[in-house]
């Protein structure tokens, strides 16, 4: 009987301040208060379809172009590390691995079993739920890696018909599979896995 | 009275003493921690990390020399130089995280820290709190200073690469902007804000 809901309150998402069930808004920072953010499972699923669909060609299409004394190769995500492991950078083809592969699948499967928890309940405890959304919201932005390091090479390989390296297709749309994996993170109210616990 | 953002577990951000951080009862989340002089703290880290910045945009970055022929990239490039190539929003998007959203965060929580330090109340603290809270979600500076170490990488097995004035710089930079946005908590900031209304 300690949170705010059951108290007749409603917390600022922004400041943390609590304010009456009636206010519209909050008094000290300006933003519009719910008690549970309105439509947040609609909003998060919605966006995690949207970088599911930027996952297919963010894998399988090129990265990067790279010309070199005429020849043109492509090279993909997947591609590059299998390179950078044959070269024994093994350090840097785990990190690449683990930023680009395996950690944007992880999250986007991570938030649609929280959204359906939020939704049709789950057998898990809300605790150990709301440290797994608290670390996806706080790893957010760490995909956007392989997107920076396109644009590094990009700039920095230009060497004329010897060695130019340029950006695929790929490289936008991994942009915005990480962009709108942040937007579901952001989207989704942690509040909602609580609830079902005591409602 | 406050609640947690997490789980709307209540809790009282009056009775939090100095050095002490709180931490949800119910689901763990940190919720505020109350450091002496932070604000004052984090604004010589602005100011430095501005300071910083300036030299980093202005210096040449890295320099990459093969077969005979040297390039070196300026901060800028690694967003102009996918123009180039008709990724103009990739570019854009590129250049807001790297610059403008830094550079922005940077400015604004001067302008910020300032005001709330002068104790003069303002509405200009509220809308530079206000900002202050989308930038923070949109800076990706720690991410980008990881990947010019992975490019490094990946780049010291093709030729020589040597590190500008603007590298140094730049990680000087990443490391005062990481401190002075830890430094602000935001509970503390709205809690400062509201006494000066009063
Ligand atoms: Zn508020
Ligand atoms: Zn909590």
């Amino acid at each position: 009987m300690n949170r705010a809901i059951e108290q007749g309150y409603q917390c600022c998402l922004r400041c943390t301040r609590l304010w009456p069930r009636e206010a519209t808004a909050c008094k000290l920072c300006g933003k519009p208060l719910h008690s549970r953010t309105p439509k947040s499972i609609q909003a998060t699923t919605a966006h995690l379809i949207t970088a599911i669909l930027c996952y297919f060609p963010a894998n399988f299409l090129p990265i990067m172009q790279t010309t070199q004394l005429g020849q043109v190769k492509d090279s993909t995500i997947l591609g590059g590390v299998i390179v950078l492991w044959e070269l024994g950078a093994y350090p840097t083809a785990a990190v690449i691995f683990a930023a680009s592969v395996m950690i944007p699948i992880a999250k986007i499967f991570a938030l649609g079993w929280l959204c359906w928890s939020a939704r049709f309940g789950s057998p898990q405890p809300a605790e150990p739920q709301t440290r797994l959304y608290r670390t996806i919201e706080t790893i957010g932005s760490w995909s956007m890696i392989d997107v920076f390091v396109v644009a590094m090479l990009v700039a920095l390989v230009q060497f004329g018909g010897l060695l130019t390296i340029a950006p695929g297709p790929a490289a936008l749309a991994f942009c915005g599979m990480v962009v709108f994996t942040m937007f579901a993170a952001h989207a989704f109210d942690s509040r909602l896995l609580w609830d079902r616990i005591e409602p | 009275m406050n609640a947690c953002p997490a789980c709307d577990t209540v809790w009282n951000a009056t009775e939090l003493p100095q050095n002490c951080a709180a931490h949800c009862s119910r689901c763990g989340h940190h919720l505020s921690t109350n450091r002496t002089n932070a604000f004052e703290h984090a604004l010589a880290f602005t100011w430095a990390g501005l300071i910083l910045l300036a030299i980093a945009a202005t210096h040449p970055f890295l320099l990459f020399a093969a077969s005979g022929r040297q390039v070196s990239m300026t901060l800028f490039d690694s967003a102009f130089s996918l123009f180039e190539y008709g990724q103009g929003v990739l570019g854009s998007v590129v250049f807001t995280f790297v610059f403008v959203a830094p550079a922005a965060l940077l400015l604004t929580q001067a302008l910020l820290l300032r005001l709330l330090i002068s104790g003069r109340p303002s509405i200009w603290l509220w809308r530079f709190a206000r900002v202050l809270d989308i930038l923070k979600t949109w800076n990706m500076i720690e991410v980008f200073l990881i990947s010019v170490f992975v490019s490094a990488a990946k780049l010291a097995s093709m030729a020589e690469l040597d590190l500008g004035v603007a590298f140094f710089a730049f990680v000087g930079f990443t490391l005062c902007t990481l401190i002075s946005v830890n430094l602000i908590d935001t509970v503390q900031l709205w809690r400062r804000i509201e006494a000066l209304d009063r």
